[in-house]
């Protein structure tokens, strides 16, 4: 894998499938190992329709944009968010990014060693789905961690997303969160599964065989609605509801080390 | 006398022998001397030194150069790219049949066929006695593989006139691989999985393509069923 190494863990937070709670996850797990002394910054990377200021309430002046295109100062753009961590906001609507010419990329990947020097992790926020975009973004990470529902479509674009990652990338380890379970156990339950499928088809030579790691489930909790209408934290909003306690499970299995591929 | 007295010392009567021989401008003939001269000498032999003599193809180290800028390439765009091995079937008996110089013919017009088969990025090269390799940059898994068919027909309906005024015809396998994007892959590794293809080829009975598998990621059928069949009889 040719990662580039930052002095910051880059920590990919991708979905197969939109709405799924990709930018929710990124946020809350944001704060929650900022809670626990990590440096973190959020990264809006989803570069066609960016949300990550809206779900935390923030107005940027200046985005992603202005520092991919020279306009703007990374340090005026990354803004503070409520939860103690950094946020590196990107514009919504940018349909001039929906195909990277090989000086963006060039750009964003020195940009993301630029950020690496200053946080211990740099959560990326990418868009969902397999388009090129996404998978240069994922590309540039250390690890990725996929957000799915239990929705059978959900699950078959997460393994889509598992297939390319395995593929095109060589990725040998994927963390797995899964959202909006009904029941306790569910998550790991159709983690197991999904495991079965990426062992049944995805071999060498064609695939990088991998490994899942279920790092957590959260539940169908009815303070996530709730925290996302008022546009706040979770963690901030209902820090006992059982949604935000998952999290901050998943960013103590997060924050203590990356996936290994070996089992 | 070839060699110009500003260059005093300087033997430049072999590489414009050379250079002549091949086909190229002749330096002298545009009142060249000097540095200018020998700049144009030392152009014309790297010219050389890159091409096939008989087809005028690049020849194997224009390609392994190629092929390593272009694996770069692919490792810093994440645009793939393919390589294909084309080996003429049954060439032997070409040679042991019409003899050499029809070898040659022959050779000469695969050349062409697979010249004219490419789009303007794409690099043919000869890199041995009967066999030809090309770089497809910036391809798809699908186009790479219509491309090969193409090139593989092409050379079917080609047909090199001997002396005698007799056609020959031949037909190529092709043995194709994908270099996976964002990965810099070593260029030797990436022939010699074309290579495995090209013998399923010719294990196949010739005259078609083999292609690496992992052409697609799109999720298959197989798949699909098995994650559509997650039991769920105990969700509400």
């Amino acid at each position: 894998m040719n990662t580039p190494a930052f002095a910051a863990r880059i920590v990919a937070i991708t979905s197969g499938k939109g709405g799924v709670g990709k930018t929710f996850v990124a946020a809350n797990l944001a704060a929650a190992l900022a809670r626990a002394g990590h440096r973190v910054l959020v990264m809006d990377a989803d570069l066609g329709l960016a949300n990550l200021d809206i779900v935390l309430n923030l107005t940027p002046k200046e985005t992603l944009h202005e520092v991919l295109t020279g306009a703007g100062e990374l340090d005026d753009v990354i803004l503070q968010a409520p939860g103690g961590f950094s946020v590196l906001p990107a514009g919504s609507g940018m349909v001039e990014y929906s195909r990277l010419g090989e000086d963006v990329r060039e750009r964003l990947r020195k940009l993301l060693r630029k950020i690496g020097e200053r946080f211990d992790l740099v959560l990326i926020d990418t868009g969902a789905g397999i388009a090129d975009v996404v998978l240069y973004v994922n590309s540039l990470a250390d690890e990725i961690l996929l957000v799915t529902t239990p929705e059978p479509t959900a699950l078959a674009d997460a393994y889509a997303t598992i297939k390319v990652l395995s593929m095109q990338q060589r990725r040998a380890c994927v963390d797995l969160v899964i959202n909006q379970v009904r029941k306790s156990g569910e998550g790991r339950t159709l983690a197991t599964q999904l495991q079965g499928v990426v062992d049944r088809f995805l071999k060498p030579p064609a695939s990088q065989p991998v490994k899942l790691r279920f790092v957590g489930e959260l539940p169908n909790d009815p303070a996530v609605g709730r925290s996302v209408r008022r546009r706040a934290l979770l963690l901030e909003s209902s820090p006992e509801s059982p949604a935000a306690r998952a999290i901050e499970e998943i960013a103590a299995v997060i924050g203590r080390a990356p996936a290994r591929a070996a089992t | 006398m070839d060699h110009s007295p500003e260059l005093p010392g300087v033997n430049l009567e072999e590489a414009l022998r050379l250079l002549r021989q091949s086909g190229q401008r002749d330096p002298l003939a545009d009142g060249l001397g000097g540095v200018a001269l020998l700049q144009r000498v030392i152009d014309g032999l790297c010219e050389l030194s890159l091409r096939d003599g008989l087809t005028g193809l690049p020849n194997r180290r224009h390609l392994t150069a190629t092929l390593e800028r272009e694996l770069d390439r692919v490792a810093r765009t994440g645009e793939p790219a393919a390589v294909l091995l084309v080996d003429i079937d049954r060439f032997k008996q070409v040679n042991d049949t019409y003899g050499h110089l029809a070898g040659d013919r022959v050779l000469q017009a695969v050349g062409a066929a697979l010249g004219q088969g490419l789009r303007s990025m794409d690099l043919a090269a000869r890199t041995g006695g009967e066999e030809f390799a090309v770089v497809l940059p910036n391809v798809s898994p699908a186009s790479a593989r219509r491309i090969a068919e193409r090139l593989r027909e092409r050379i079917a309906a080609a047909s090199a006139t001997l002396e005698d005024a007799r056609a020959v015809r031949v037909t190529a396998s092709i043995g194709g691989a994908l270099a996976p994007a964002w990965e810099r892959m070593d260029p030797e590794r990436l022939i010699a999985l074309a290579d495995q293809h090209l013998y399923v080829a010719k294990s196949r009975g010739r005259n078609c393509v083999s292609f690496e598998h992992a052409a697609s990621s799109a999720v298959t059928p197989q798949e699909r069923a098995m994650l559509l069949a997650f039991p769920r009889g105990r969700r509400p």
